[in-house]
């Protein structure tokens, strides 16, 4: 996916602005609270349909305004594309090539962003859910189709879990609920563990460039029995057994305990878990290897290149890691924008451009690195 | 211009109350109905009245009637055999309108929801268990939307009914995912009830 242009209206703090970034390198820099990470925050809702940053819609739309509003050319799979994004109302509305496009639609493949931000530094040390994230925004970069089916799945799971709630005996309706869970759930482990495949290599691989000699390695971690078995179906008949056999206890705990919304990636070092056995240093290494294999995973799959968002990471990592990161970066076909507050900590890269942020304003700041 | 609780005030709260109306398309409503002419007027106020008085829920497949049973379920020609269990009463209209439907009805009012605690009880289950615990029905069809709530409502009914010995089966073809078979179009829709498959 390349950005062409985007008109932003009523976006955060930033002032109404049409802006064409260039091809390769886009650096915004500026002080702590200007606007920059509202700009990579909008081109990443261009691709997204959504924020990571706030759920609710409306936090976007700029103070005393009525509505915010993102007009986006972008170019995918060699066709130009209009992207329209409008928050009014406390709703919002998306529209690709003038008709109303949901975040699911796999006709909207290729519309594909990467974004690393300092959180993301916690992966190792974080709850599980983040890294089963981690795994969901691979498998989501290449075909958002996945979104669907993974709503899907958490729309039972929460069925079930009112049904548990309300202390329901009515066998067959949780039958319904197992086999429904089951059959959702074994299509999410089966996709999860083909993602983890095609990005272990990548990891190991990448971390050993990052950090040294020493072997990295990620494993999608399921329950016991799950794991021992095969296949979709193999999967789903695990799954189903595993409800069946705990329905006792989940019926007591008024929540469904098992299945793939509590499973987690195991990260190891030399065959230790990292979180436990890592430095420091190490797990940052691990993160960046990760988000740099995510982003190889989708470019390869997608056969172009996604936009790679940075915001403020580079202040975050050691000299070492921060020039392996900008290496990559200067080996990236596709656009890369990067917030940071000092722009020495970017180094020359090819068809860098700088603009400042000033109290939302974007201004050109001037070619290169000072 | 109309002080709250006056006539005016009152057609506009009714008509807001109505699903997609707004208070802003309530009121053009009520102000179309004041411009309009006395008898359309009156017209619009029977057809509402005449609607509560005359239609009832037919006793054997639960659709909207004014007999006691239905047209449908008088209809000797339609196979009694054959049941196709929808979600609302307009479900049956779509499926009508295909025209290559032999069989009978039975309207659930709703599917199976415990995210908006919506129960096996609230719908019309088991009035469709005790009309499959005779020998006439055969063969369920079960057309309810492809949503999450619409398939856990088919896997419930079709474990409730096959220990009947009822043959369950299941439009799945055609009727796009996500899709409301309301809006489904004809050829879509009989091409799914031709392409059901067991379940
Ligand atoms: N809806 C909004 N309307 C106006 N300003 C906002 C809105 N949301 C956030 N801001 C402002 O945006 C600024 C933060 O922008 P941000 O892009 O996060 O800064 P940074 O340059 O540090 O990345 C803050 O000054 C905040 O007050
Ligand atoms: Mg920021
Ligand atoms: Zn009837």
């Amino acid at each position: 996916m390349r950005l062409r242009a985007i008109r932003i209206r009523g976006w955060r703090n930033l002032e109404t602005v049409t802006f064409s970034p260039g091809p390769r390198v886009t650096v915004f820099h500026g002080d702590n609270g200007q606007g920059k990470t509202n700009f990579l925050e909008a081109a990443y809702f261009l691709a997204e349909f959504r924020s990571w940053r706030t759920k609710t819609a409306p936090d976007l739309v700029q103070w005393g305004q009525q509505a915010a509003r993102l007009d986006g050319q972008v170019e995918v799979g060699g066709l130009d594309r209009k992207v329209e994004i409008e928050v009014a109302g406390g709703r919002k509305t998306t529209r690709v090539d003038g008709k109303t496009a949901r975040r699911d639609a796999t006709s909207l493949r290729g519309l594909a962003v990467v974004l690393f931000v300092p959180e993301d530094l916690q992966l190792p040390r974080a709850a599980p859910a983040a890294r089963r994230a981690f795994v969901d925004r691979s498998i989501f970069g290449v075909d958002r189709g996945y979104y669907a089916e993974a709503l899907a799945y958490q729309r039972v799971l929460r069925s079930r879990n009112a049904i548990l709630r309300q202390g329901l005996a009515d066998g067959t309706l949780l039958d319904t609920y197992d086999d429904q869970l089951a059959r959702l759930g074994a299509r999410l482990v089966v996709r999860r563990r083909d993602v983890v495949s095609a990005l272990r290599p990548r990891v190991e691989a990448l971390f050993e460039r990052i950090h040294g000699p020493l072997s990295a390695e990620i494993r999608y971690h399921g329950h016991a029995e799950v794991e021992k078995a095969e296949g979709e179906s193999g999967v789903e008949s695990a799954l189903a057994e595993g409800l069946r056999t705990r329905r006792g206890l989940d019926q007591r705990r008024r929540f469904t305990g098992f299945g793939p919304h509590t499973d987690d990636l195991a990260i190891r070092l030399d065959g230790r878990l990292a979180v436990e056995h890592g430095s420091q240093g190490q797990l940052r290494s691990l993160v960046l290897a990760m988000k740099l294999a995510e982003l190889a995973y989708v470019h390869e799959a997608l056969g172009e290149a996604p936009i790679l968002l940075l915001d403020d990471v580079a202040s975050e990592l050691d000299q070492r890691r921060r020039q392996q990161l900008f290496e990559t970066i200067a080996g990236l076909p596709g656009q890369t924008f990067i917030t940071v507050t000092d722009r020495t900590f970017v180094p020359q890269l090819p068809g860098r451009e700088d603009f400042s942020v000033v109290a939302g304003r974007l201004a050109p700041g001037g070619p290169g690195a000072p | 211009m109309s002080a709250s609780g006056g006539p005016i005030a009152r057609l506009i709260q009714q008509l807001g109350k109505l699903p997609g109306i707004g208070q802003k398309t309530a009121a053009r409503l009520a102000f179309h109905i004041l411009r309009a002419s006395p008898e359309d007027a009156v017209d619009l106020a029977c057809a509402i009245t005449e609607l509560r008085a005359r239609i009832r829920l037919c006793g054997v497949c639960w659709d909207f009637t004014e007999d006691e049973p239905c047209a449908i379920c008088r209809d000797a020609r339609r196979d009694t055999a054959l049941v196709c269990v929808v979600a609302q009463p307009q479900d049956v209209i779509a499926i009508e309108r295909t025209g290559g439907y032999r069989g009978r009805y039975h309207v659930l009012h709703g599917v199976l929801s415990p995210l908006d605690g919506i129960g096996p009880e609230d719908l019309r289950i088991d009035e469709l268990i005790r009309r499959c615990g005779g020998n006439e029905v055969k063969e369920v069809i079960v057309a309810t939307n492809p949503s999450v709530e619409g398939e856990t409502t088919s896997v419930y009914l079709s474990k409730l009914l096959r220990p009947l010995g009822i043959k369950v089966s299941r439009i799945a073809t055609g009727v796009p995912m996500g899709g409301e078979l309301e809006y489904a179009d004809r050829l879509t829709l009989a091409r799914a009830i031709d392409g059901r498959r067991e379940i």
